[in-house]
């Protein structure tokens, strides 16, 4: 015995030798998993002299209980019935040493909590696995005494009383417990279903007794909120529990109870029934006249610590504003059921007045509890809100009326909030993060703009475009730039939610033609130098100019529709002068005028090229060179947003004289920069070269165009290659663009330029650690990647020459998917064209993929190490590459006679694959899918007798290789692929990958013939009745079945495999 | 306070540092050059307790950080480490919705054991950018009145946020600041500025969503 307690102590000691505290841990465990372990931790538990020690029986016993079958035990009924009896006469012992008997056997003085709190646990897996059948008077033998009247109880009594209760909940009876398997759901349905006959009703009457007094009644309010969801609701709608629930939370002083009585009534209020109930249920607690009792001002008044830490509620505040919200989107969402032409008639008259003013005066409450102050439950408040404005426009609208006036005057105050709370306190400092890293003032704005202001828009434009011109008028005459920051703010809201308005549009028009005049402010004093009072004002300053541009960024659309060019004459000036790009002191507003600049002339492109093409590269040029050395920082960021920006305009229109001059005029001093910066150096000019031929490729003419030319955006490559768990094949009906869109002239400048690329590039062609050269190389393949669909075929010869040499570079499994992606996309794009480049790179990609290896968490199915998770993408990729090959005639390559070498390899990699039991869960669904595509296609093209022409390349054997392999995985995928290994065969993916599997096996049918059927039949289906694998195969030969049936009787089967 | 590794005239606490395994806890702990020297390796027993000592305007402390890495497989005392602990760091991986879903049974084991102690939620690995588990979605911490930080250990982002916090908390004062820089780690990646704005305004976005009803199928 002293062995043990020595040991566990041991344990617990980090000071201890560790070889000795080895051997302590290695003699703890072999007690833990030894046959009679429990019976002599049971002894070892009354004796214990130190509230670890027992702790430690105590977990013993609670893992042995409640997980039998991880441990070597077989109880007998005698055993089962000795461990209860002693495991309770401890348990009485701890409640009430003097019971038993004069002197404590558990040798401890006050037990501890965690002590009390584990022997709970033991107690109540105790309940799970013997109540009722096997100990009956679990509740009215062992707990109800705990706090009987005819008992003595004690502190300790009924502490132990409300701990078991929530140990039971937490462990047995909580929907979260009935969800962690079936045995836990079942044990849950006969617990409660126990309780409900036998306990519940005094449980229920003895929480209403602990209410009364005030050192239980939080803890009493928290059993009732956890019971509540199962237990009968008229068990509570006694005056004994509401009455002092209502008392509390309506206190007119400070009440520590409010908390957890708000609590609880939120719970009894959320406890599940229909609409109509849910309204009887609001009618009898007379919720609207508690609403109208809360004292909103004193809770938030009161600066509250935690009420009661043991039951982690919350504060009064956050809690009552939570019970209001919960109030208010209740009520909410039965007048949304009744909008609902079937339930029009669910509420009567009288109903239906109740649930409206309830939720008027919820709303009203809500808006009361949120203050600048508020936690957590503001934004609920918040919510609220926006639910409450939405449900009544749909009210008006569905009635053909207009918002009534009540609703009307609700909408104003809330406006009045929202000009209130949003409005930049004049001090704010949104650096200052707080001391907890919360800034709650800016929470709240979001929430107030993007979620209540929206909603009001949504519901009641007119207004709200009056709100924001009132905010214009007054931010014009008082000169206040919170004022301006503002009504700009709730402007882009405007834009955002209505932007056809034809209101909002002339608000926006006159804003964008007259930029505030504050946005030419600029400072020389460090942000580190200012007062806070200067930070904030200079803040302010800075959101300004940045909803600014944002504004105009988003009102593009404003351009496109006015005939003449002034609006834009004027507006582009203020992007690259001191107000936007030039701007001294800040670079928040600097990246912003880059960025928004970028998504004004994307879809402008073709006016600006028209009109303002000379004016706008004039001013851009400045920002354009020199390049930025640190490639990392944001100005740098900054200049590519620039480079693709003009990239956009001088790629819109090819046949203009002078764009070429301009190309040549920019890509000059760029291919200077990578000539005289070999190697890492000239990363960042090569960066800024991807960024400017981002606007040459097949995705750079303007939507415009593309949608007024027929031939455009109809059968091209946009929109087609994206497998993502499709059904068709990712290369099939691609569209093979060989050619480059541009003249000669410009491909000519590109080529040039990509060939000085390459050639300051060969740095990265040795395999290297250096990140500067890894850089280089990511870098080589962004611009590379530009290139397939800037220059067109032009690139071929290129690809030939860098693929390889890169490929000898790549080390990590994510360069490595990197450089693939790039022979994909070009295999995809150039079709037969590439096959020269794929011959060279084909037997290189597949050495170093198998080169990598990743291994899965056996829980999650997934791999966790990073390197593993980097390995997994490269899979995909490669995956996905073969697919690439396969789909289209470079199976030439995978054929060829120089790469039989690692057919095999390739082979067996894909029928893992294909069965999916190794891989990642994540990608699994993808690569089973693409895997047995390609199999399926192998099955089709290589067994037929004229095999498509490439007859004598078939490897040999490869019939029997399919009669046997193939099919055995089209089958086994179903049970040990890892999307399957939890039994999700509904969800979407899992059916896909089912429609697949069945899809190969009646390839194998029609082109394997009976053989097929005979093997399948002998090996993967041998565990199943014989009669129903040949019901399966019958319909499978048989041409008329169509396919979601064979699916259907395929997954049956496999079910039936996953119970053999 | 904690009685182990106590060192003469420094306040000591034990924090107690769970979540599932591989969401990178010991990668986390380690990145403190100090503790990482000092600690007492007891891999077998399933817990390192790692000696982390700060300089505070307060004075010095010292937490001793009980990793409670690889429980499950190597045994130990399971819960049994938690006792006496002062505060907690419950860790999970952003990349792993299992291991966020595991959160509130950590939570509930930790309380069992130590009631009322500060317990800070980290998401870690946000360097990575195949995030799963999306910052609107963690709204645990706010039900349980926790604090949560992102954190990504190979970076060292945010690394010193939680035993702020904690220290903060377990001092009574939150004017507490970290006088001197701490010695970690040089980071293994950098988070670029762009991707640090943007989960940022993630996290924030996220706390003005409501947060779940009770009855929801898990606390989650």
């Amino acid at each position: 015995m002293e062995e043990l307690s020595a040991a566990v102590l041991i344990c617990l000691n980090p000071q201890i030798d560790r070889n000795v505290a080895g051997q302590a841990l290695a003699y703890c465990q072999s007690i833990r998993q030894s046959q009679d372990g429990w019976a002599f931790v049971l002894q070892h538990l009354s004796t214990a002299m130190r509230p670890e020690v027992a702790f430690w029986c105590c977990q013993v016993l609670h893992e042995i209980v409640a997980n039998p079958s991880r441990y070597p035990v077989q109880f007998s009924p005698e055993q089962r019935s000795a461990l209860r009896a002693k495991l309770l006469t401890y348990f009485r012992e701890v409640i009430c040493p003097s019971k038993a008997s004069n002197v404590s056997t558990t040798g401890m003085g006050k037990h501890p909590r965690f002590l009390l709190n584990k022997l709970s646990q033991v107690v109540a897996a105790l309940i799970a696995s013997d109540y009722p059948l096997e100990w009956g008077d679990a509740f009215q033998g062992t707990i109800m005494p705990l706090v009987s009247a005819k008992e003595i109880t004690t502190d300790e009594s009924v502490g132990m009383f409300l701990r078991l209760l929530r140990a039971l909940d937490e462990d047995v009876t909580s929907i979260r417990a009935s969800q962690l398997s079936e045995h836990h759901r079942v044990t849950s349905v006969r617990v409660k279903d126990a309780m409900r006959d036998d306990c519940v009703a005094s449980i229920v009457k003895k929480c209403g007794e602990l209410i009364m007094q005030p050192r239980y009644i939080s803890a009493a309010f928290d059993i009732v909120a956890r019971y509540v969801e199962w237990i009968d609701i008229g068990l509570l709608l006694q005056d004994a529990i509401i009455s002092p629930m209502y008392t509390a939370i309506t206190s007119q002083q400070e009440c520590p109870a409010r908390g957890a009585a708000a609590y609880a009534l939120r719970c009894v209020i959320l406890k599940r029934m229909n609409s109509e109930l849910k309204i009887n249920l609001l009618r009898t607690l007379q919720i609207d006249k508690l609403l109208q009792s809360i004292p909103a001002e004193l809770i938030c008044s009161i600066s509250e610590t935690e009420t009661n830490p043991d039951l982690s509620i919350h504060s009064s505040q956050v809690e009552v504003a939570s019970l209001v919200s919960t109030v208010c989107m209740t009520v909410l969402d039965v007048l949304k059921e009744c909008l609902k032409e079937k339930n029009a008639n669910m509420l009567d008259n009288s109903a239906r007045e109740f649930t409206t003013n309830v939720a008027q005066f919820a709303l009203s409450q809500a808006l009361r509890l949120t203050n600048e102050n508020t936690e957590d439950g503001s934004s609920q408040v918040l919510q609220c809100v926006s639910a409450y404005v939405n449900v009544f426009t749909r009210i008006a609208k569905s009635s053909n009326a207009n918002i009534n006036a009540g609703a009307i005057n609700a909408i104003s105050s809330i406006l009045e909030i929202v000009e209130k709370r949003a409005l930049m306190p004049v001090d704010h400092d949104p650096h200052d993060d707080g001391s907890d890293g919360n800034n709650s003032f800016s929470e709240q704005r979001k929430v107030l703009l993007k979620s209540v202001f929206r909603s009001v828009v949504r519901a009641t434009p007119e207004l709200c475009v009056n709100f924001v011109k009132g905010l214009l008028t007054k931010a014009s005459e008082t000169g206040d730039i919170r004022l301006t920051e503002l009504s700009l703010s709730t402007l882009l809201v405007l834009t955002s939610t209505v932007p056809d308005d034809p209101n909002v549009v002339e608000v926006r028009r006159s804003v964008i033609a007259n930029p505030p005049s504050c946005m030419l402010f600029s400072t020389d004093i460090p942000l580190s130098a200012m007062n806070r009072e200067q930070r904030a004002r200079n803040n302010q300053l800075e959101l300004i100019a940045i909803t600014y541009f944002d504004l105009v960024a988003r009102s593009y659309r404003l351009f496109l529709t006015r005939t003449d060019t002034q609006l834009l004459s004027s507006v582009l000036p203020v992007f690259f002068d001191g107000r936007g790009l030039s701007h001294r002191s800040s670079q928040p507003i600097r990246s912003q005028a880059a960025y928004s600049l970028l998504k004004l002339a994307r879809p402008l492109r073709t006016v600006v090229t028209t009109t303002h093409l000379d004016a706008v590269l004039n001013a851009a040029h400045a920002h354009l060179f020199p390049m930025k050395s640190d490639t990392s920082s944001q100005e740098f960021k900054n200049q590519m947003l620039i480079f693709e920006t003009v990239g956009y305009l001088l790629g819109t229109d090819h046949k203009r004289q002078d764009t070429l001059q301009y190309l040549t005029a920019i890509l000059k001093p760029l291919m200077e920069g990578v000539q005289s910066n070999p190697g890492s150096a000239s990363v960042a000019y090569i960066s800024a070269s991807g960024h400017l031929s981002k606007g040459f490729g097949g995705d750079s003419k303007p939507l415009l165009l593309i949608i007024n030319d027929p031939d455009q955006g109809k059968g091209s490559e946009l929109g087609k290659r994206s497998f993502a768990g499709g059904e068709e094949n990712p290369t099939k009906d691609v569209k093979v663009q060989r050619v480059s869109p541009l003249s000669p002239e410009m491909q000519a400048v590109w080529t040039a330029c990509l060939e000085t690329v390459i050639k300051a590039s060969v740095v990265c062609f040795a395999p290297s650690r250096d990140a500067s050269v890894a850089d280089l190389r990511l870098k080589l393949l962004f611009f590379l990647h530009r290139m397939v669909d800037t220059v067109g075929s032009n690139v071929l010869p290129y690809l030939e020459q860098v693929l390889p040499e890169l490929l000898k570079g790549c080390d990590s499994p994510l360069e490595l998917r990197d450089v693939i992606i790039l022979a994909s996309q070009a295999l995809t794009k150039f079709g037969e064209s590439f096959e020269a480049v794929a011959m060279r790179i084909y037997v290189p990609i597949v050495q170093k993929v198998h080169q990598h290896s990743y291994s899965l968490d056996s829980n999650t199915l997934m791999a966790i190490s990073e390197e593993g998770r980097e390995a997994v993408e490269m899979h995909r990729a490669y995956t996905y590459f073969l697919h690439a090959i396969v789909g289209t005639s470079l199976i030439r390559v995978l054929l060829h006679e120089s790469n039989q070498a690692v057919i095999q390899t390739v082979m067996n990699s894909l029928l893992a694959s294909a069965v999916g039991e190794s891989l990642d869960v994540r990608v699994a669904g993808s690569v089973m899918k693409m895997s047995l595509h390609m199999l399926g296609q192998m099955v089709e093209n290589w067994t037929s007798s004229a095999a498509n022409g490439i007859g004598s390349s078939i490897p040999t054997g490869f019939v029997e290789f399919a009669v046997e392999k193939i099919s055995t995985a089209s089958v086994l995928a179903g049970v040990k692929g890892t999307i399957f290994r939890y039994g999700d065969y509904d969800s979407g993916q899992s059916v896909s990958v089912l429609t697949e599997m069945t899809t190969v096996q009646r390839l194998c049918a029609n082109h394997l013939g009976r053989p097929f059927a005979e093997f399948i039949l002998k090996e993967p289906l041998r565990s199943i009745p014989k009669d129903l694998g040949e019901e399966y195969l019958s319909a499978l030969y048989a041409p008329s079945t169509p396919m979601p049936l064979l699916v259907e009787g395929f997954t049956a089967i496999v079910k039936l495999l996953r119970r053999m | 306070m904690a009685q182990n590794q106590t060192q003469p005239n420094i306040p000591t606490f034990k924090v107690v540092l769970v979540g599932d395994g591989g969401v990178g806890k010991t990668t986390f702990v380690k990145r403190h050059i100090t503790g990482e020297f000092e600690k007492r390796y007891m891999a077998t027993m399933g817990v390192e307790v790692h000696p982390l000592r700060f300089s505070t305007n307060f004075g010095e402390i010292l937490m001793n950080v009980w990793d409670t890495a690889g429980q499950e497989k190597l045994g130990g005392l399971r819960d049994g480490y938690y006792i006496q602990g002062d505060a907690a760091i419950i860790m999970f991986d952003v990349t792993s919705r299992m291991t966020y879903k595991n959160v509130p049974q950590w939570h509930r084991d930790l309380v069992r054991v130590c009631e009322n102690i500060p317990i800070v939620l980290c998401g870690n690995k946000v360097d990575i950018k195949d995030r799963k588990v999306k910052a609107k979605t963690i709204t645990f911490h706010r039900k349980k009145s926790l604090q949560y930080y992102e954190l990504s250990a190979k970076s060292n982002y945010n690394f010193e946020k939680p035993f702020l916090w904690i220290a903060r908390k377990l001092i009574g004062n939150p004017g507490v600041e970290f006088t001197r820089a701490l010695a970690l780690q040089p980071p293994e990646v950098i988070i670029p500025d762009d991707q640090i704005a943007q989960m940022n305004k993630e996290i924030e976005e996220a706390s003005h969503i409501p947060l779940p009803d009770e009855d929801d199928n898990t606390d989650l």
